[in-house]
C-alpha cells in the first residue's frame, strides 16, 4: 500500500463523515412524519392525556426534534444507540444478535450472483448474437424484472413445500450449526440473488463485448496472443472495474431488499426488525438498524473504492 | 504596410487556465501581432503550443487574462454585452471537424440558416434567401438544402460549415485547422475555395494549422508558436526560406515533402526530447531543452522579442546569427517554379 | 525488375475483402496485387476509405471471421495465409508479421505496463523465462529510443507522452524481430515534430534489422522520405505501383497525378491548386469500367471497360488503358520532369 492509497483512505473517511450524518438526518426527519406518537403507543390504548404526556417528557420527545438528534447522535457515535421504547434492550444488542441472519442470507446472495453471473455474462459477450447470447440475455432482462419477494414465495411452494428439500421458514447460526443454518440461508439468498444474478450478467456481457472490440484487444491479436489468454487476462481485468461497481451495487440492494425477504421467509434479521419496529413505532431500534447499515454500506464501498486503485493504475493518478 | 489600421490585433495577450490552487496553465503569454485587412496570416504551432486557444481569444470565445485583444483598434470587451453579441458576428470561426460543429438532426438549409436565425435581424424569407446564396456560393447545389449531414462527406460539410459562417458577412475568419481532417484532393478544393471567397469578399483569414504545406501555400505572413509564445513571425516567404529560430528551423525540417530522392536538398533536423509541460515551461527560453545550439545564456535570461530583419521577427539570443537551413517546402517551391 | 529477382516476402495476389451488411455482402477490396521483397520498404497510399487499411489488417488476418471474407492469395514466403488455419496464422502474428496502428493510447491495454505488453508478446512466441522476456522488453524499449527503459517498463501507457506511446508500440511489434511490419498512418496523430522521430526510428530498425515495412499512409511526403516502392489504390483497387521516385515524377495514373498535384507545398504560393473534380465513388455503388473515371479529365470511351492491372516497361503496373499515352505531370510540371 503506498502513499497515494493511504490518502485515499484518508480523505475517503473523512467523507464518510458527512454521509452519516445525511443519512441519520434522513431518517430521523423521515420518522417524524410517520403519523402516530410512540408515546401513546406505550401507554396503551387506555391512557390518559396526561400519561401520555409524562411518557413523552420521559422518553425526552417533548424536546424539539433538533435536539434530540444532537442528543442521539451524541450516544451513536459512542457505540450507544439507546434503548428499544417497548422494551427497554438496548438497541446494538438487539441489532448485533440480528445482523448475522441478515449477512449470511445477504453475503450468500452475493457470492450466488458473482458465481453465476459472472460466467453468464462471458459466456453471453463471447457468443455475441448467436442464440447462446439470446437466451442469456433474455433470461436476465427476466431475472431483472421479476420481483424476489415473490419469486421466494414461489421457491418455498415448490423446494421446501413441495420437495422438502429445504426449510421453509426460520433460521439457524451459523457458528452453531453451519449445515443448518446455510439449509436456511439458501432459498433466501437465491430469491435475493436474481435481481444481482441479471444485473452482473447484464453489465458484464456490455462491458466486456466493448473490451473485446476495443482498439487495444486488436492489437494482443495483432501480437499472437490466443483468445483464451486475451478474454482472460486482459478482458476480465479491464472489465474488473465495471463488475467491481455491480457488486456494490448489488450488495446495497440485496441488503435493502431483506427487510421484504425476511418477511416472506420469518427470517429474525435487520430487515424484519425495522418492519416490527416500524410499524410499534420504536423509532430508537429503526434509527439504530438504519445507522449500523448506513455503516456497512459506507466501509464497503469505501473497500471498492480501494480496490479499484489496485486494479486500474489510472484511479491513482490524482 | 504599417500606416494601415491593423484589424485584428493582440498586444502582450495572455490567456491563463487555473488548473489547481498553485498551477495555472498560461496557454497563450504575452503574444502580440497585427493582422491587416485582407491579408491571410497563418499561426503554426504543434499540440500544446497554445495555437487553439489564442484562436478563440481573437474571435472573443476566451476572455484575455493579461494583454488585449484588438479589434479595429478598439478592445470588444469595453463595449455593452450587447453590442459585444453583434460586433462578435463580424469575426467567425470554422473549426476542423465539421461534424462536432453540424447537428445531426438539422437540415443543410437550416444549420447554414441558423446564425442569421439567432441574429434576428431579416425577415424569414430573406433569411432563407442568404442561406441559399451563400449555400451557391461555396458550390452546393440547391437540392443540398433539404438533405442532412450524414448525406453529405467530409469535404461538402466543411463547405456547409463555410457557407454559414459567411451568411453573417463577417470581415474576419479564423480557420482553426479547417483542412486538417480532409484527404488531399479535398483539400485542395476547400483551400481553392476560401481563396476565392477572399478575392470577392475581401476576406481576412487566420489560419491555425500544424500543416506546413496549407500554410505555406495560403498565408502572406505566419507566427511560430511554441508553448504559448510566438518564437517567430514574418512574411511567409522569408520565415520559409531563412527562418530565424531553431525552433522554425526543426518544425520546416520535419515536415515530409513529397521528392524523389535525388532533389531533396536540406538536411533533415530532428528534435531530440519531448515537449516540456506547458505549465512549468523551462526557465529563460523554453526551446532551449530541445534547441541544438542551447547555451548558458539561454538557460538565465529570456530571449527578447525583436525584429532581427525589417519585418521578420524572432524570439532567440541568436536569431540571425545561427547556421539554420531553408524549408524543404521552399526548396520545392524554388525548384518547381 | 530488380526485386523480382529475389524470392518475394510477400506476395498479394488478387485479394479481395468482403464485409457483411445486412443479408448480403458488400466489396470493400477488389484484386488487391502487389509484392514486397524481404527488407523492402513499400508505401501503400490512398485517400480515406480506400480500402489500404482493410488490405492491413487482411494481411494480418485481424478483420473479424464472423463479418467478412476474404478471396485470393496471401503467400508470405510462398505459405498462403489465407489457407493456413486460424491457430497457425496466430502463430505467424507478432512473431513474422506485426502490425502497428495509428491510435498510439487505444491501441495499447491501459491497466498493463507496457513492460508486461511487450514480455508477453515475446513469451507468446518464445520459451523464454520471465527474467529473460524482461531483459529483452527493456532492450527493446531502449532500441525504439525510449530513455531510461529499466523505470519505464513498469509504466502504464497513460503515463507516456503520445510519441513515447507509439515508439512503446513499436518496441511491442518488433521485440520478436518479425520479417514484415504493417505500420497503419503510425504518425498521423502525431505532431510533426514528433513523426520525424518516429518516421527516423522505424526506417533505422527496419534497416538494422533487414525487416520489410508496408507503409500505409495517406501522406506521400511521408512516403518518399521512408520507402522505395508505392502502391496507390482508389476505391478499393490498387491503381498504379513502381519505385517512389519514378512515380513522384511520372506518375501513370491520372489519380496519382492528381494526388501529388493537389499538395499545396508543390504548388506556387497562393497559386490555384489542382483538386481532383468530384468525389470518390462509395462502396456497393461504383462506376462500371474504370472507377476513377468519372473523375477523370482523360477519360474516353474505352474506360467504361473494367481495366486490368497491367504491367509497365520498364517496370511498375497500371490500371489505365491510357496508361502509355498519357504523360501527366507528377510533383514537377511536365517539361520539367523530362
Amino acid at each position: 500500500m503506498n502513499r497515494r492509497q493511504l490518502l485515499l483512505i484518508g480523505s475517503r473517511l473523512l467523507q464518510v463523515v458527512p454521509v452519516v450524518i445525511l443519512a441519520t438526518v434522513a431518517i430521523f426527519g423521515l420518522l417524524q412524519l410517520v403519523p402516530g406518537d410512540p408515546a401513546a403507543v406505550i401507554a396503551g390504548e387506555y391512557a390518559t392525556a396526561e400519561r401520555i404526556a409524562d411518557i413523552r417528557r420521559m422518553l425526552g420527545l417533548d424536546r424539539p426534534v433538533w435536539e434530540q438528534y444532537v442528543v442521539w447522535l451524541g450516544h451513536a457515535v459512542q457505540g450507544d444507540l439507546s434503548a428499544s421504547l417497548i422494551t427497554g434492550q438496548p438497541v446494538l444488542d438487539e441489532v448485533l444478535r440480528r445482523l448475522p441472519n441478515t449477512l449470511l442470507i445477504t453475503v450468500l446472495a452475493l457470492v450466488l450472483a458473482v458465481l453465476i453471473g459472472v460466467p453468464l455474462g462471458i459466456l453471453a459477450a463471447t457468443r455475441v448474437d448467436r442464440p447462446t447470447d439470446r437466451i442469456v440475455t433474455t433470461i436476465a432482462s427476466l431475472g431483472v424484472a421479476v420481483p424476489n419477494f415473490w419469486l421466494g414465495m414461489i421457491l418455498v411452494g415448490f423446494f421446501a413445500l413441495g420437495l422438502g428439500w429445504f426449510p421453509t421458514t426460520g433460521a439457524a447460526s451459523l457458528t452453531q450449526d453451519p449445515l443448518r443454518a446455510l439449509s436456511h440461508a439458501a432459498l433466501p439468498a437465491l430469491a435475493l440473488a436474481t435481481g444481482g444474478i441479471a444485473e452482473i450478467t447484464r453489465q458484464l456481457r456490455s462491458a466486456l463485448i466493448e473490451v473485446l472490440s476495443s482498439q487495444y484487444v486488436r492489437t494482443l491479436h495483432a501480437k499472437g496472443l490466443s483468445n483464451a489468454r486475451i478474454l482472460w487476462q486482459h478482458g476480465l481485468k479491464n472489465v474488473s472495474l465495471t463488475l467491481l461497481t455491480v457488486v456494490g451495487l448489488v450488495f446495497n440492494r440485496a441488503l435493502g431488499a431483506t427487510v421484504a425477504i425476511e418477511a416472506v421467509f420469518a427470517i429474525p434479521g435487520t430487515g424484519s426488525l425495522v418492519v416490527a419496529s416500524a410499524t410499534n413505532k420504536d423509532f430508537p431500534v429503526v434509527q439504530g438498524v438504519v445507522f449500523v447499515l448506513v455503516l456497512i454500506v459506507i466501509g464497503l464501498n469505501l473497500m471498492i473504492d480501494l480496490l479499484y486503485s489496485l486494479l486500474d493504475p489510472r484511479v491513482n493518478r490524482r | 504596410m504599417t500606416a494601415q489600421q491593423p484589424l485584428v490585433a493582440t498586444r502582450d495577450l495572455g490567456v491563463h487556465f487555473r488548473l489547481s490552487r498553485n498551477t495555472v496553465l498560461k496557454a497563450v503569454d504575452r503574444v502580440s501581432f497585427d493582422v491587416l485587412p485582407g491579408e491571410t496570416f497563418g499561426i503554426i504551432g504543434e499540440s500544446g503550443s497554445g495555437k487553439t486557444t489564442l484562436g478563440r481569444a481573437l474571435v472573443c470565445l476566451e476572455a484575455p487574462s493579461a494583454g488585449q485583444v484588438l479589434h479595429q483598434g478598439r478592445d470588444p470587451y469595453e463595449l455593452s454585452r450587447r453590442q459585444l453579441r453583434q460586433h462578435r458576428r463580424n469575426y467567425q470561426v470554422v473549426f476542423q471537424d465539421p461534424n462536432a460543429a453540424l447537428d445531426p438532426r438539422m437540415t443543410i438549409l437550416r444549420s447554414v440558416r441558423e446564425p442569421l436565425d439567432v441574429a434576428a435581424t431579416m425577415p424569414r424569407a430573406q433569411r432563407d434567401e442568404v442561406a441559399m446564396q451563400a449555400m451557391e456560393r461555396v458550390g452546393l447545389s440547391p437540392d443540398f438544402a433539404a438533405r442532412y449531414p450524414h448525406e453529405l462527406s467530409g469535404g461538402q460539410k466543411q463547405r456547409v460549415c463555410i457557407a454559414r459562417v459567411l451568411t453573417l458577412r463577417p470581415s474576419v475568419i479564423v480557420c482553426d485547422e479547417a483542412v486538417a481532417a480532409l484527404d488531399v484532393s479535398i483539400q485542395a478544393d476547400i483551400l481553392n475555395l476560401l481563396a476565392d471567397l477572399q478575392r470577392e469578399f475581401g476576406l481576412t483569414y487566420i489560419f491555425i494549422t500544424h500543416n506546413l504545406g496549407v500554410v505555406g501555400h495560403i498565408s502572406d505572413r505566419v507566427a511560430v508558436m511554441y508553448l504559448g509564445r510566438l518564437v517567430e513571425m514574418g512574411e511567409t516567404e522569408a520565415v520559409l526560406a531563412r527562418p530565424l529560430h531553431p525552433y522554425t528551423n526543426a518544425l520546416l525540417s520535419a515536415e515530409p515533402v513529397a521528392l524523389p530522392s535525388h532533389m531533396r536538398t536540406s538536411q533533415r533536423v530532428i528534435l531530440s526530447g519531448e515537449l516540456p509541460s506547458p505549465v512549468s515551461p523551462p526557465s529563460g527560453c523554453r526551446f532551449r531543452t530541445r534547441c541544438r545550439f542551447a547555451q548558458d545564456l539561454c538557460a538565465a535570461k529570456e530571449p527578447e522579442w525583436s525584429e532581427v530583419e525589417p519585418g521578420h521577427w524572432a524570439a532567440c539570443h541568436f536569431a540571425g546569427t545561427l547556421p539554420v537551413t531553408s524549408s524543404p517546402v521552399h526548396g520545392v517551391a524554388e525548384v518547381v517554379a | 525488375m530488380d526485386h523480382a529477382v529475389k524470392q518475394p516476402l510477400l506476395e498479394v495476389n488478387k485479394l479481395s475483402a468482403f464485409f457483411r451488411a445486412g443479408r448480403g455482402e458488400v466489396q470493400v477490396t477488389r484484386d488487391v496485387s502487389f509484392t514486397m521483397a524481404p527488407g523492402e520498404m513499400v508505401g501503400l497510399v490512398g485517400e480515406s476509405g480506400c480500402g489500404k487499411t482493410v488490405t492491413g489488417l487482411a494481411l494480418m488476418g485481424l478483420l473479424p471471421p464472423a463479418s467478412s471474407r476474404l478471396e485470393g492469395k496471401i503467400l508470405l514466403q510462398g505459405q498462403d495465409l489465407i489457407a493456413m488455419p486460424p491457430s497457425a496464422k496466430r502463430r505467424l502474428r507478432g512473431r513474422r508479421i506485426s502490425m502497428i496502428f495509428q491510435e498510439p493510447m487505444s491501441a495499447l491495454d491501459p491497466v498493463f505496463t507496457i513492460g508486461h505488453q511487450i514480455s508477453e508478446t515475446l513469451r507468446a512466441h518464445q520459451d523464454v523465462s520471465r527474467a529473460e522476456a524482461r531483459n529483452r522488453a527493456i532492450e527493446a524499449l531502449a532500441r525504439v529510443g525510449i530513455p531510461e527503459p529499466t523505470l519505464r517498463y513498469d509504466a502504464y501507457p497513460h503515463q507516456l507522452s503520445g510519441g513515447m506511446r507509439q515508439r512503446a508500440m513499436i518496441a511491442i511489434a518488433l521485440v520478436c524481430e518479425p520479417q514484415l511490419l504493417i505500420a497503419d498512418e503510425p504518425t498521423t496523430a502525431l505532431d510533426v515534430t514528433v513523426q520525424a522521430q518516429i518516421v527516423d526510428v522505424l526506417g533505422e530498425l527496419c534497416a538494422r534489422m533487414g525487416m520489410a515495412m508496408l507503409f500505409i499512409t495517406h501522406d506521400l511526403g511521408l512516403v518518399s522520405q521512408t520507402c522505395s516502392r508505392l502502391v496507390t489504390m482508389y476505391a478499393g483497387e490498387v491503381v498504379e505501383e513502381g519505385r517512389v521516385d519514378d512515380i513522384l515524377l511520372r506518375p501513370r495514373h491520372p489519380y496519382s497525378s492528381g494526388l501529388l498535384r493537389s499538395l499545396p507545398a508543390l504548388t506556387q504560393r497562393k497559386a490555384r491548386l489542382p483538386a481532383i473534380p468530384g468525389r470518390v465513388p462509395v462502396r456497393g455503388d461504383m462506376p462500371p469500367g474504370c472507377r476513377f473515371q468519372p473523375r477523370c479529365a482523360h477519360a474516353q470511351l474505352p474506360c467504361t471497360a473494367p481495366q486490368p492491372l497491367r504491367a509497365m516497361q520498364p517496370q511498375g503496373e497500371v490500371r489505365c488503358c491510357r496508361a502509355e499515352e498519357l504523360i501527366l505531370p507528377g510533383v514537377l510540371p511536365v517539361e520539367r520532369a523530362a
